[in-house]
């Protein structure tokens, strides 16, 4: 008796999928959000520019000026490695990325995955990326500020897979379920508070500080980039320190946004997401992947993935995340 | 300049996999199990492009006469995920598309203008670790393909159990009974979704290469 099945038919994952394999809920989803988010990365260290001595002394290193010494000294002692070591570091740096993204998507091992991208996270922020700046006073929401890879942890954290108890009050938003709706939301208020700080400080204040930002960013960029960036540096010039304001307020406002209802915390992160396209394309110039030289696509796409987990739900999504 | 034994690595990776998908094919067809021969094709003849292309040395067909055969399995997966469009479910779809874009970037990278000192003048990519300086001309496509093979290689994995009972999810399988009675199931799918993974990775390093 034949057993051929006809393609169409078998399709559909068929083969692949397992009597157990449930349909991703919204949780799910971010979660493979942030896998691909990682196994990118991985993708992006294997680049041959990362396997040179320079990434040491052009990336790394340079993390460590106007750090405290405590913050300062391991950063320049693992970059004097990288640099003795470019390639056995560097595939090592990139396989473990490459390996999160995949443990992550892998349902079986998604909490050991998550685990392992917080502590990864943590000492990436550190020695690779000099905690994002945060403590030099030249951070900048528009150059990535508190550092991507932190937003990385933060994500894990509010992605960790729970199950809901059968008593408990529904979630209003995806981040609520694993530390609860009000550690949830200190934690955006934390971040995108600390982002309109950082937009006040006097490195990013001066006549000319934002549209020199912007503009250098647009250096090496394609032409389409580049035309972007320019016209936003130029509606920005001489104009620092009101653009600066003007962005600390509209920060504040995304900050304290979900603590209002439900329908006005809606338009807050609407204005989120709109910020952290901006924050992408024209502050960060799509992560700088374009070139050879960027080691993540930064934190435009991260804080547009938070908007999602903080969206408030509706009485069926609420359903459908409770799964 | 990348790294030859990355590139022998990754080009030796991908031997195996069409080896492996190669092995599928003639299994399937000796022992009368149900496989999806049009995918194991297309990955044989992606792995040993694919191997090419990392590694000049082990090129051995014209560039013309892949991008051929890629043009054709971009045209005969357009018309399968047209049929599934019709006939189908949405899952059919989605299935569909990663093998439709796969080959569809198989022959944008042959095809791809590229840039620089080292851009090969025979086309594409022919030869990672040499090409020195070689940049893409439309780097806004190479992102998205990068995006999608990123993304179907965690859908893929997010699919692939730990378990082997593959049960077809929603969907009626002619002959799954007689498959369950006498032990013939589909063969291998995780091992196939694998094959997809390492496919779809390597294929993003690839394209990252040429941004």
């Amino acid at each position: 008796m034949s057993i051929s099945i006809p393609h169409d038919r078998l399709g559909a994952g068929a083969l692949a999928r397992d009597s157990a394999w449930q349909p991703s809920d919204a949780r799910r989803k971010a979660q493979l959000a942030l896998a691909a988010i990682w196994l990118l990365d991985g993708v992006l260290q294997y680049q041959p520019y990362m396997f040179t001595k320079a990434f040491a002394t052009q990336i790394i290193a340079p993390t460590a000026q106007g750090n405290p010494g405590v913050i300062a000294d391991p950063i320049t002692w693992s970059a004097r490695i990288i640099a003795d070591h470019p390639i056995g570091t560097n595939t090592a740096f990139a396989t473990i990325q490459l390996l999160l993204g995949l443990a992550i998507a892998w349902r079986p091992t998604v909490k050991v995955a998550l685990a392992a991208s917080i502590g990864w996270s943590l000492a990436v922020w550190w020695l690779g990326e000099g905690l994002g700046g945060v403590l030099t006073g030249s951070a900048s929401p528009l150059s990535g500020a508190p550092g991507a890879v932190i937003i990385y942890g933060l994500i894990a954290v509010l992605v960790w897979p729970v199950k809901q108890k059968p008593d408990a009050s529904p979630d209003t938003f995806l981040a609520a379920r694993p530390i609860g709706a009000a550690a949830a939301r200190g934690l955006w208020l934390v971040l995108w508070g600390s982002l309109a700080y950082f937009s006040l400080q006097s490195s990013n204040t001066g006549s000319q500080d934002m549209h020199d930002m912007i503009s250098g960013m647009a250096q090496g960029q394609p032409g389409w980039l580049a035309a972007i960036d320019n016209h936003a540096a130029s509606l920005v010039a001489h104009d620092g320190l009101a653009a600066s304001i003007v962005m600390a307020v509209v920060l504040a406002v995304i900050a304290l946004g979900v603590y209002l209802p439900a329908r006005a915390a809606r338009i807050t992160l609407v204005l989120a997401l709109v910020t952290a396209a901006v924050i992408w394309v024209v502050g960060e110039a799509a992560g700088g992947l374009i070139g050879g030289q960027s080691t993540d696509p930064n934190s435009g796409p991260l804080l547009a993935l938070l908007v999602f987990l903080y969206w408030p739900m509706s009485g069926r999504s609420r359903e459908g995340a409770a799964r | 300049m990348t790294p030859s034994w990355l590139t022998d690595l990754l080009a030796a990776g991908m031997l195996v996999v069409a080896a492996y998908c190669a092995g599928r094919v003639v299994y399937a067809r000796l022992r009368h199990r149900p496989t999806e021969h049009d995918i194991d094709l297309l990955h044989v003849l992606m792995g040993v492009a694919m191997a090419g292309m990392l590694a000049s040395r082990l090129s051995i067909l014209n560039n013309h006469i892949w991008e051929a055969l890629f043009a054709a399995a971009v045209v005969w997966f357009g018309v399968r995920t047209i049929l599934a469009l019709r006939g189908a479910g949405r899952t059919d779809i989605v299935h569909r598309i990663p093998y439709l874009l796969a080959p569809a970037a198989m022959l944008y990278m042959y095809l791809a203008p590229i840039s620089g000192a080292g851009g090969s003048g025979g086309g594409g990519m022919a030869g990672m670790a040499d090409s020195v300086g070689a940049a893409s001309r439309y780097p806004i496509i190479d992102l998205v393909l990068i995006v999608c093979m990123v993304g179907f290689a965690v859908l893929t994995t997010d699919r692939t159990m730990l378990t082997s009972s593959a049960t077809p999810d929603g969907l009626e399988v002619p002959g799954a009974a007689v498959a369950a009675g006498s032990h013939c199931g589909p063969l291998a799918p995780r091992a196939a979704n694998c094959c997809h993974i390492a496919m779809s990775v390597t294929m993003a390093y690839m394209l990252i290469v040429l941004l």
